[in-house]
């Protein structure tokens, strides 16, 4: 039987990398809002995979998802594979798309521990503009 | 007739004359009869003065404020640097997500300056300063993210009114669950914001 996915499913290891963007907004006085961030939309919380991906790559990508959205608005952070899966509850998962090879998922309840948590394994490789309200 | 002092003018001059109005037991004579209140005694009036400090009414919106005492400079000048909050329209990320109600607002600063004048009253301790930051579906957190410890408290949009934390000072110490923001026991967060 011949697979819909464009892509085949890998097994991410744990020494690779994954990178979400992060917008503009969601830094307020210096802080990442970590809520916004850390959080599931659907299932799990999107993210792209180091080996079919860069940092410039994610933050370009915003335009496959809505052309209303702007590369400029955004940052890229990146965490490493290890780190998430050594948080309680989280999987992360090769969920490739025709548009998007790298695709992840990170599936598993983002609660007040689990966002705690990742707010100390993220650092950033593309920071996004200051917002027009911050100095 | 006797001239009434208000209990907050009260100076031990004054206040040993109200037992011996014509003694001189101050060493003086009195000029004139002086009567008041009853202030009960002057230790327990002495810490009622410095119990309770001077506070200043901050105004968060149109239709709510709160009262911090003078010196709590720094919460002061968070609250009112997180009133920006209420700027963020609808879809102001980008994903949808919705603006932040006045009430909510309220809820968040009224338990975060609640519970640092409770700290402050306890234990003498200024609590470090928590950033006020927005979170998903219009609730908004209070995260200290601090050398010694993180703590994030999520205060739920209004009318909802059950709040969600978690905290750990990196080792083994570690505070988890949800309470009511109307009432609830205010050692929680002790062993964490206590600065000990």
């Amino acid at each position: 039987m011949v697979s819909d996915l464009p892509w085949p499913i890998e097994k991410i290891p744990n020494k690779d990398f994954l990178f979400q963007r992060v917008h503009k907004n969601l830094i307020i006085q210096g802080s990442l809002a970590i809520s916004m961030v850390f959080r599931n939309h659907g299932e799990g919380m999107s993210t792209d995979w180091s080996k079919y991906s860069t940092p410039q790559k994610t933050k370009n990508s915003v335009v496959k998802y809505s052309v209303y959205k702007d590369p400029n608005n955004y940052g890229v952070i990146k965490m490493k594979v290890k780190d998430v899966r050594n948080i309680e509850g989280q999987i992360v998962e090769h969920t490739p798309i025709k548009e998007n090879r790298a695709h992840t998922d990170v599936n598993g309840e983002k609660n007040e521990k689990a966002k705690v948590l990742f707010s100390r394994i993220y650092d950033w490789s593309i920071k996004p503009p200051i917002p027009l309200n911050e100095d | 007739m006797p001239e009434v002092i208000p209990r907050e003018k009260l100076t031990p001059s004054n206040y040993y004359k109200k037992s011996r109005p014509f003694s001189d037991y101050t060493g003086t004579t009195p000029k004139k009869e002086t009567a008041w209140e009853d202030t009960g005694s002057f230790a327990e009036h002495l810490h009622l003065i410095a119990k309770k400090p001077k506070t200043r009414k901050i105004s968060l919106t149109d239709a709510f404020s709160i009262e911090l005492p003078t010196f709590f400079h720094e919460l002061e000048n968070q609250i009112e640097t997180s009133k920006t909050l209420l700027e963020l329209s609808d879809n102001w990320d980008d994903e949808g997500s919705p603006g932040y109600k006045e009430e909510t607002f309220f809820q968040a600063v009224e338990f975060l300056t609640k519970y640092a004048v409770w700290i402050w009253d306890e234990k003498s301790t200024l609590i470090e300063i928590p950033k006020i930051l927005p979170a998903q579906n219009g609730s908004i957190d209070l995260f200290w993210k601090k050398e010694q410890y993180d703590l994030l408290i999520n205060i739920p949009p209004y009318p909802n009114s059950i709040a969600k934390f978690y905290g750990d000072d990196n080792n083994e110490t570690k505070i988890e669950g949800e309470f009511p923001l109307k009432s609830y026991n205010q050692g929680i967060f002790l062993c964490l914001l206590n600065g000990e």
